[in-house]
């Protein structure tokens, strides 16, 4: 319970902007199944993504038509040149990974771009989100690599390429992987963490010192920094789901 | 109190020491990027994409810093209660 009350207290003392929540007049520190309502405000933030994406997707593709036109014109661009892109990487398997790494993309984008919004929050800023991304990255990852290659492949894997270097390489491949949802995750958050907080400052000193917004070409370097960190983020899942493949159906 | 002054010194110089690091990574990665960029413009998209991949990875060591830095500032005093307890000190 006090690690708890320490966690709140730790979570309150970073520096935030102000989201929607704030503004409704309700009383921020009561707690709904345990949590405390600063706490709950990523999950509120990432199911708001979530459904905008759903949303979209479902609107932009009700009745499709053979000549598009506006909305479903942009979401098939979207489509193409994702799999255009990643088919560089995963080779054949894009056809079948698409979605998965296409939507992890389009999903953190979106996240990493809501902080931009004033009222709204990313909800990347926080650890759990990304390492809930990273942990199913993870495990989709093994799933592959066991359910493509069997039993055997998947632990050869493992093993390296000499097999009289197996006792060395195996706990070195063993720490790599679990290391890969860690790196994953400390990335982003750290990004997204780091960008929204230079940008609070700086909104605070604006406000407090000069009533310009000095904080703009922050918000700009923002936008790049969220593009790239979704970007980095799907690339190295479709980097780690082809590696699990294995290079026996490259090209 | 030291221990205090300690902290506050290590989470900006800390910082900056592993910013220092990352950036001469990023800066040699860079430059043969585009060295190799500019002798072969037909696969500057290839290049391109594992020169990002390897950018993140140089980065993340960077934020690993970052990150430990926001812990341990976590961890600073409030200054009004360093200098409240400043004055019991000082008398």
């Amino acid at each position: 319970m006090e690690e708890h009350a320490a966690a709140e207290k730790a979570a309150e003392k970073s520096i935030e902007l102000p989201s929607f929540m704030d503004l409704l007049g309700i009383d921020m520190h009561q707690h709904i199944w345990g949590l405390s309502l600063h706490q709950w405000l990523p999950v509120i933030m990432s199911v708001i993504a979530a459904l905008f994406l759903c949303g979209i997707s479902i609107y932009a593709t009700r009745n499709p038509k053979k000549i598009p036109g506006g909305l479903q014109c942009f979401m098939e661009m979207i489509v193409e040149t994702l799999d255009k892109f990643f088919r560089d990487i995963m080779g054949s398997a894009t056809s079948v990974f698409l979605p998965f790494v296409g939507s992890l993309f389009l999903y953190i984008l979106l996240m990493n771009m809501m902080g931009l919004i004033p009222l709204l929050h990313s909800s990347t800023n926080n650890l759990n989100t990304t390492l809930a991304l990273a942990i199913i990255v993870f495990f989709s990852t093994h799933y592959v690599g066991f359910s493509r290659n069997g039993l055997i492949g998947y632990f050869k894997h493992f093993l390296g390429e000499p097999l009289w270097l197996a006792p060395l390489l195996f706990p070195m491949h063993i720490i790599g992987e679990l290391a890969r949802p860690l790196s994953l995750s400390m990335r982003l958050f750290g990004n997204i963490m780091g960008e929204d907080t230079a940008i609070a400052i700086l909104v605070g000193l604006a406000v407090s010192l000069f009533y310009i917004p000095i904080h703009f070409p922050m918000l700009l370097l923002a936008l790049l920094t969220s593009l790239i960190q979704a970007g980095i983020f799907a690339i190295l899942a479709s980097v780690y789901i082809a590696g699990a493949i294995g290079h026996h159906e490259e090209h | 109190m030291l221990y205090f002054a300690l902290l506050a010194i290590a989470t900006g110089i800390g910082l900056g020491i592993a910013a220092v690091g990352c950036g001469l990574g990023q800066g040699k990665a860079i430059a043969s990027a585009m060295e190799g960029m500019a002798r072969q413009p037909e696969s500057a998209g290839a290049i391109q994409t594992a020169m990002i991949i390897g950018l993140a990875f140089i980065e993340a060591l960077t934020i690993y810093a970052l990150v430990i830095s926001f812990m341990l500032i976590g961890k600073l005093p409030e200054t009004e209660t360093v200098l409240e307890v400043l004055k019991h000190v000082a008398k």
